[in-house]
């Protein structure tokens, strides 16, 4: 009686458990899934090799035939980018291979010295076939080189991932930023006549993969919120045009895109999912939209005070920090300040000179001064990229002879000499327990403290994004501009619309072939990034700077020569420098001309302005903290070149 | 008797009161000079510590707080930012930026390692 009791018990144990612990549905169907597509991917790429190994590179037909074999091979690759991307970031280099000048700028890189990463892959090969001399084992290589990287998306090493539901939504982010970002602009895509039809085939595919997992994972399904706009989104795409620059960017984004990404990062909070994949090094879970200034974390914009809360001691470090700002103690001769170049009055950069001012006050620097404003969302700081910190690039400007020129041993005795700051950084001492007394980084960290918070204001873009405000017919067709037939948005990405492109873990660098002058007499004799990692691809290279603020912040480019943004425009309208009749290899912008008519560069310019942000900008604070040292209280408020 | 016993007791606690413990196991072939330099660093790292680890890591043994002695695989771990779940929330960059992580690591990497509790006792 007893034996039956308890067997019958165990059995009901085991019946109850294998009820319990099994989700119904089929817990393969994703994977299965995933496998799958990545072997159709490979058997497409082998018969795009034996296309080429068969053809002869000098007749068309054969070119059209191996042309028209990568556009398959690229559908595939479109049809599962939503893993490949972001499962493996590094192999996916060989698939779909960065151009030569974007290798080196990662995150994870900036902290080793760099390297060289070939990238090989179709848009490479593409790209590679379009040469005037096509080398057919080279073209070979690119694509066997991309088999064997889709190969390693079968091991074990990226696979683990696929049983556990959270990689999905981090997955799915990456795929909707990149919708917002680079996918609708022929960004990867030579060919702009395939960006949106790839876009629909891609968005297709994803929704078989949504259906897979919600199979597999059917007590962390997609909402019914997110399917519903999802299918919107979808039917929206398929009853757009064909062509990029009729696309409407600006509703795919606003009406469809954003919200389903915020829909994404709701899930993400749900379930409290974190990452530990390095794609996601940079980006806020917290972050509501793509607009948000949180989405991603460019720089640590307190320095050693980047654990305090609390409002009333963060006033303190930006009321000190502001006056910091504007003291001439900070340079060498006491005669100059940070305000001398980056003026309050004109968004923290200078619109009046084309550079400023050397120390010695007859020289001028080479480089236009950059506006402070949203300089955070960089992770390499200057135009060359020289600097991987804010407290970096300042204790270089406070020592640069040719710019605040100070002697180190002594700039720090001479702030302190003035009472007012060494009472508050004394009492900001305790918010540092791990420094004894107060150093330079405090000072720094009090500076860029306070520059900062004029980062965080929203443009009528945003708004437009984010809330319920109209833009005009122009402003649309402007930015529907922006992201298709002008090229601006390959390079400049949403949201900051600087070269910081999702994951948002890198800064890219160009080369335009700015001029020296306006009539295009030479190139700029600037060499950019090559001055901070010499090489081929780098030489005359410079960070892509935002465009926020754009209309406010002249002159442009590194060396301020151009004036006006008509001038910017026309200068990419007709194909930077080489497009001018410069001399230069490895330009990265394309030399022939854009086609804008008047009317389209009107309407990009009328974009670019509500691009504009809202900021509180304050006026100089009253006076400065009077020092011990006599001969240093004669110095004047702002500084005085 | 009784007094000798008590001056060689007030010898020792002064002895040890005086000769501090090294706390850090120093780098091989630093010049004496650099160890002052080298010893505030890691003073920062262990306050770094304090501020970021100790509230899960630091563990009280017989009412004295002590520091674990980290593998060099977990170290490779939190120098990635990875480790544990939890960490993949609480080490990201936003709440320690990469030099402060870099001071922590290289204090955890000089600390001097624990003496297990029976060892002590039979040394004592």
């Amino acid at each position: 009686m007893t034996k039956t009791a308890i067997l019958l018990l165990i059995i009901g144990t085991i019946a109850f458990l294998a009820t319990s612990s099994q989700p119904i549905g089929n817990p393969d169907a994703y994977t299965a899934l995933y496998h799958s597509k990545i072997r159709q991917f490979t058997v497409q790429q082998q018969v795009l090799l034996h296309t080429m190994e068969a053809g002869d590179l000098s007749a068309p037909a054969d070119m059209e035939k191996i042309s028209l074999q990568i556009g398959l091979a690229r559908d595939k690759m479109k049809g599962i980018d939503f893993w490949l991307r972001y499962l493996d970031p590094i192999g996916y280099k060989k698939i779909n291979g960065p151009l030569p000048v974007e290798w080196e700028t990662e995150v994870f890189e900036k902290f080793e010295k760099p390297y060289k990463r070939i990238g090989a892959g179709l848009t490479l090969a593409a790209l590679y076939l379009e040469e005037p001399v096509c080398e057919k084992d080279s073209l070979l290589q690119l694509i066997q080189a991309s088999i064997a990287a889709t190969e390693g998306y079968h091991a074990d090493s990226t696979t683990k991932v696929l049983p556990d539901f959270g990689h999905f939504y981090f997955c799915n982010r990456l795929f909707l930023l990149n919708l917002a970002a680079i996918y609708t602009t022929g960004f990867e895509c030579p060919d702009s006549e395939r960006i949106i039809p790839e876009l629909r085939f891609m968005m297709d595919q994803v929704q078989e993969i949504y259906r897979a997992y919600d199979i597999s994972f059917p007590e962390r399904k997609l909402s019914p919120d997110y399917w519903n706009k999802y299918q919107e989104a979808l039917h929206f795409v398929q009853t757009q045009p064909d062509e990029a620059a009729k696309f409407d960017h600006f509703n795919f984004i606003r009406l469809y895109v954003n919200p389903l990404f915020k829909l994404n990062q709701e899930s993400i909070r749900r379930y409290e999912i974190f990452s530990g994949s390095f794609v996601d090094y940079s980006l806020n879970n917290e972050a509501k939209s793509i607009f948000d200034k949180d989405l991603y974390f460019g720089q640590n914009d307190k320095g050693l005070f980047l654990r305090v809360k609390d409002p009333k001691t963060l006033a303190e470090i930006e009321a000190v920090g502001k006056l910091l700002f504007y003291d001439p103690i900070l340079s060498g001769n006491n005669l100059r300040s940070c305000a001398s170049c980056h003026k309050s009055d004109a968004y923290f950069t200078d619109t009046i000179s084309t550079t400023a001012l050397q120390y010695n006050r007859t020289d001028h620097l080479t480089r236009n001064t950059p506006s402070l404003i949203n300089v955070s969302y960089n992770h390499l700081l200057m135009l060359d990229g020289n600097h991987i910190s804010l407290q970096n690039q300042a204790k270089a400007v406070l020592n640069n002879p040719l710019e605040l020129n100070n002697d180190p041993s002594t700039l720090l005795k001479k702030i302190l000499s003035c009472q007012e700051y060494k009472t508050a950084f004394t009492n900001l001492l305790q918010e540092t327990p791990q420094e004894s007394e107060i150093t330079l980084s405090h000072i720094i960290s009090a500076i860029t403290t306070y520059y900062h918070k004029f980062s965080l204001s929203y443009a009528p873009f945003d708004d437009a994004m984010d809330r319920n405000y109209a833009l005009s017919e122009s402003e649309q067709r402007g930015f529907n501009l922006f992201m298709s037939k002008a090229q601006c948005a390959t390079c400049h990405f949403a949201p900051q619309f600087n070269g910081v492109k999702p994951p948002y873990v890198g800064s890219e660098f160009e080369v335009l072939g700015v001029p020296a002058d306006k009539q295009y007499h030479k190139l700029s004799a600037d060499e950019g990034r090559y001055t901070v990692n010499p090489a081929f691809e780098t030489l005359h290279a410079f960070r892509t700077g935002s465009l926020r603020n754009i209309a406010l912040t002249k002159p442009y480019m590194h060396n301020g020569v151009f004036t006006t943004l008509e001038e910017v425009i026309d200068f990419y309208d007709s194909g930077g420098g080489v497009g001018n009749g410069l001399q230069l290899e490895n330009q990265t912008l394309a030399s022939d001309s854009l086609h804008l008519t008047p009317l389209e560069k009107k309407d990009l310019i009328t974009f670019l302005n509500t691009l504009n942000e809202k900021i509180p900008f304050e006026t100089p604070p009253a006076k400065l903290p009077a020092s011990r040292t006599k001969s240093l209280n004669a110095r004047k408020l702002g500084g005085e070149y | 008797m009784k007094k000798t016993q008590a001056i060689f007791a007030f010898l020792c606690l002064f002895g040890c009161a005086t000769k501090k413990p090294e706390l850090y196991v120093y780098p091989s072939g630093i010049v004496e000079e650099k160890k002052a330099e080298f010893v505030q660093y890691c003073e920062k790292g262990k306050a770094l510590y304090k501020i970021h680890c100790a509230k899960c890591h630091t563990t009280v043994v017989n009412g004295k707080e002590v520091i674990p002695d980290f593998t060099p695989i977990q170290m490779d771990a939190y120098n990635m930012r990875l480790g544990t779940i939890k960490h993949q929330a609480t080490l990201t960059e936003r709440n320690i930026p990469e030099e402060e992580l870099e001071i922590v690591l290289f204090f955890l990497g000089h600390k001097k390692p624990n003496v297990p509790v029976e060892e002590k006792k039979k040394g004592s």
